[in-house]
């Protein structure tokens, strides 16, 4: 049949945002690799999860490279600092091409500026002020 | 030339005076306000306190247009998003970049940025050379 092509995504920062994203692509068939730099954080990631394991800081690029980042088919940078996050994508997407790279971004002005080359910002305080704007039935 | 000093310590004091002595003039930027007041009681500067890697704190600092930013925060991804802000939104294409990781230059490069310097780099670099000429070319 067919040729089986493995998916492999990276995960960096394993926060509430980052361990449920770990889940969901695991979920999903993906061969993941979760990173973060507290070995306690992989705690919150499900029984199921098939994935692997790194501990390293997310900034440290040659870290990232040495855990496939220039091979992955997605990439998620979801630390808790917007400039790291934007470093990782950056890196991810202009230098080693990554077809698929998101990255949390809370500053607005930081998403629009990374959305200009290929990755993408997802932005949890505006996608919960859209959630609440919903909620409470505000047009 | 209008040069923006982004962040940085004590580093910043003596290249603020070093810069106007040679008829530059200086916006320094710096998110600890001690350090501000300090750096304005001692230079004819203008010194804006806040966060560098934020838009509206770069626009207060009025650079629209300047020639040069130097990038001089604790964090090398503060830095790489200082140097892009101030491209992207503020009209200023030439950045020096201060990387603590050495390994950050090349990929700071391959990012865009104009000139990015290691201490770490330069320093191990001139102590190398220190070192054969202390040995007199020796062995």
């Amino acid at each position: 049949m067919g040729i089986i092509s493995i998916k492999t995504a990276i995960v960096i920062g394993c926060g509430a945002l980052g361990l449920s994203a770990a889940n969901m692509l695991s979920d999903a068939k993906f061969e993941v690799t979760a990173i973060d730099k507290d070995p306690s954080a992989f705690a919150g990631l499900d029984i199921g999860f098939g994935g692997q394991t790194v501990i390293a800081d997310g900034s440290d690029i040659a870290a990232l490279e040495a855990h496939g980042l220039a091979d992955a088919s997605l990439v998620f940078a979801s630390t808790d600092a917007d400039s790291t996050n934007y470093l990782i994508a950056r890196i991810a997407s202009d230098i080693f091409g990554v077809g698929r790279v998101f990255a949390r971004i809370e500053d607005e002005d930081l998403a629009s500026m990374l959305e200009e080359g290929t990755a993408q910002a997802i932005c949890p305080h505006k996608l919960c002020v859209n959630e609440l704007r919903q909620l409470a039935g505000i047009r | 030339m209008r040069i923006l000093i982004a962040g940085g310590r004590s580093r910043t004091d003596y290249l603020i005076e070093s810069l106007m002595k040679s008829g530059n003039s200086v916006v320094a930027v710096n998110g600890n306000r001690p350090w501000c007041e300090y750096l304005s009681s001692r230079h004819d500067a203008a010194v804006v306190y806040g966060d560098a890697t934020k838009r509206y704190v770069l626009d207060d600092a009025d650079i629209e247009g300047f020639d040069l930013v130097i990038a001089m925060c604790d964090n090398d991804a503060d830095n790489l998003v200082v140097c892009d802000m101030a491209r992207r939104y503020f009209g200023i294409d030439h950045a020096v970049c201060t990387v603590y990781n050495p390994r950050n230059v090349a990929v700071f490069k391959k990012l865009g940025i104009s000139s990015a310097i290691s201490a770490t780099y330069m320093v191990s670099r001139l102590i190398e050379q220190a070192s054969m000429e202390a040995m007199g070319g020796h062995d």
